[in-house]
């Protein structure tokens, strides 16, 4: 009896953090890859390569700075190569946005209708770019369908996530979760007349400073038929720059 | 600054840079080697040439650049010429060296400054003389000495000092023939200076206000009244003083900018340009523009000119622009197809058109640019 009394109590430990640990509601997932994937501060250098869908290939190189806290949303991103557009800076602040080119020697305001748009000529939107980047999912969306299932044989959460902002481009986004990583390993953008509009895949997963990160991402276009695969060359969660960077100075300055 | 040269002074200034941009060791002073630049060749066709080919030309673009903290160095180097002489000229465009601290950047060369929110047509932008061959382009570098003082992560305060006057040309054509303007002579009291404070992201807006007193970049003709009719007394570049203010804001997904300048001469009558417009992009990728200028030339003619352009990227990595102007108090208007095909990450083919019909602008020597001309391109960055 004692014997079965220690095994019972062994087994209860094992078991029972395991069930505490799942989440039991698709916010709760939400929310556990929004705290994977999100940071108040990140620097990513990234190699950008587009594929129309023709098969012709560009690479461009990018260094990403993100600043997500509170209601503020601010990104600076800075070309490395390729040389006919190195050094062309974008900063994004909340909803105001300014481009500078070196060509031109000075920084200008762009329209904000331009954050509908790709994303630098490629098939991600800045709307992408800011959930991916820092933003996360959970405070811009709302969990419509929460299921765990199986993709090819990894275990996942399915959700579906409808976006709040009436203004978005999207509908619906299908994510899949891997139960283990809080990663999405794949999210289908449905468009607003409720087709499926661009495919994201991940791929390479590996952790940096304790976090789980995705090594390559991958967004195709389903209507287009042209993708862009983004290689992520360098992550840092805590980089040393201070807010003063997310200013146009630095847009002509550079860091 | 276009310099003729033989080959010897190519081979030079390759062989100084070349080396080091390989990665060998030498002084400091060119340590930073090539660290980029561009070699295009172009064919051009103008109305003019008839059955002629078309004429090829190439350029070789060298930049040179290195920074450390707080201080950096600049040069650019331009060569080429006709493809089928082989006599290139050597013309060297921005040449300066950078002091920075953390509050403040200085300076010092031949340097580009750009002011202004509008498109192409920018009325405060004053400081460096526009290019007569491509009024609508890059202008050209003078020598300055510039500071800016970043007075918060918003607002800049700008100081523009120009000791040599450069005009866009030196020469006026009239109907009796051409003249060579007076220069501004090299006095210290010749000095041109201008001061700027810009914001940007304040409350929505950027603005900027600016002061520029100089000279004309443009000769003048001033006229006496002879018993036998006006005749030209004086060709010169007037002293003027210039007061300019942008703005530009966002509004419903749109940009929208303002820039003004007025003009003071010291002799002769003010005038003023004044722009307002607009752009917008389409979730398809295309890109619009349209701007109004309205304004009164130094002759005293007011005019207005429409101007549109509009940009499709095609597949991602090509794109097709369209751009025009129509004055309306001339009738001229000017059409600029183009077609930017890219054909590898470093190289890209571009075809472009320019028809001109009429006057563009009511004051002749203000850059009408005249004849239709077509332009294949190809060019290699590096």
């Amino acid at each position: 009896m004692k014997k079965l009394l220690i095994f019972v109590a062994i087994i209860a430990m094992i078991a029972v953090p395991r069930v505490y640990a799942v989440p039991v509601s698709g916010e709760a997932v939400l929310d556990k890859m929004d705290a994977t994937m999100k940071a108040e501060r990140k620097y990513m250098e990234e190699e950008m390569v587009l594929v129309t869908a023709s098969g012709a290939e560009r690479s461009r190189a990018v260094a990403v700075w993100n600043k997500n806290v509170g209601e503020e949303e601010m990104m600076l991103v800075r070309f490395l190569g390729p040389a006919n557009v190195k050094g062309t800076g974008f900063l994004m602040k909340n909803d105001e946005m300014w481009l500078y080119l070196p060509a031109l020697g000075k920084v200008k305001r762009i329209a904000g209708s331009a954050k509908q748009g790709s994303f630098m000529g490629s098939d991600l939107s800045y709307e992408d770019m800011e959930a991916l980047g820092s933003a996360g999912f959970s405070a811009t969306h709302q969990v419509k369908a929460f299921k765990e299932t199986k993709s090819e044989g990894t275990a996942v959460y399915q959700l579906d996530l409808v976006p709040l902002d009436p203004e978005s481009s999207y509908s619906k986004l299908e994510i899949l979760v891997h139960q283990e990583l809080y990663l999405p390993l794949q999210i289908i953008y449905h468009g607003r007349d409720g087709l499926a509009m661009k495919k994201l895949t991940t791929f390479e997963h590996q952790q940096v400073d304790g976090r789980w990160v995705a090594g390559r991402l991958q967004m195709e276009d389903l209507k287009k038929g042209s993708k862009t695969v983004l290689k992520v060359n360098k992550v840092d969660f805590n980089p040393a720059v201070d807010d003063s960077v997310f200013s146009t100075r630095y847009l002509e300055r550079g860091i | 600054m276009k310099i003729k040269v033989g080959k010897r002074w190519i081979t030079l200034v390759i062989s100084l840079l070349l080396p080091v941009g390989m990665g060998l060791k030498t002084t400091p002073a060119v340590a930073a080697g090539i660290s980029g630049g561009e070699f295009s060749l172009t064919a051009e066709y103008r109305g003019e040439m008839k059955n002629s080919h078309p004429r090829p030309v190439y350029s070789l673009a060298l930049k040179t650049q290195q920074a450390e903290t707080g201080v950096g160095f600049y040069i650019d180097l331009n060569i080429g010429g006709d493809l089928r002489q082989l006599q290139p000229q050597l013309e060297i465009g921005e040449a300066y060296l950078d002091f920075s601290g953390e509050n403040h950047e200085l300076r010092i060369g031949r340097q580009r400054r750009a002011w202004g929110a509008a498109l192409e047509i920018n009325p405060t932008d004053n400081l460096n003389p526009p290019n007569p061959a491509d009024p609508f382009g890059e202008k050209e570098p003078v020598i300055m000495v510039a500071g800016d003082y970043y007075l918060s992560n918003t607002h800049t305060l700008t100081g523009v000092i120009i000791p040599f006057h450069q005009p866009a040309v030196h020469k006026i054509l009239l109907p009796a023939g051409l003249f060579e303007a007076d220069p501004v002579v090299d006095d210290w009291t010749n000095t041109q200076y201008a001061v700027r404070i810009s914001g940007k992201g304040v409350y929505g807006w950027d603005y900027a206000l600016c002061y520029l007193r100089g000279f004309e970049a443009l000769p003048f003709v001033k006229i006496k009244k002879t018993s036998t009719g006006p005749v030209p007394e004086r060709i010169y570049f007037r002293e003027y003083q210039v007061v300019g203010l942008d703005l530009a804001t966002g509004l419903g997904g749109a940009g929208l900018w303002t820039e003004a300048a007025y003009f003071f001469p010291r002799e002769g009558d003010q005038y003023y340009t004044a722009v307002a417009g607009g752009d917008y992009k389409f979730g398809t990728g295309l890109y619009l523009v349209g701007q109004l200028v309205f304004k009164k030339d130094r002759m005293q003619n007011k005019e207005l000119l429409l101007q549109q352009a509009l940009e499709l990227p095609i597949a991602a990595i090509h794109s097709l622009r369209f751009g025009s102007l129509y004055n309306t108090e001339t009738g001229g208007f000017m059409l600029r197809p183009e077609a930017e095909i890219s054909v590898g990450d470093d190289a890209s083919l571009t075809l472009a058109y320019r028809y001109v019909d009429g006057d563009l602008f009511t004051e002749m020597s203000e850059g009408n640019i005249k004849g239709n001309s077509f332009n294949v391109g190809l060019s290699y960055y590096f």
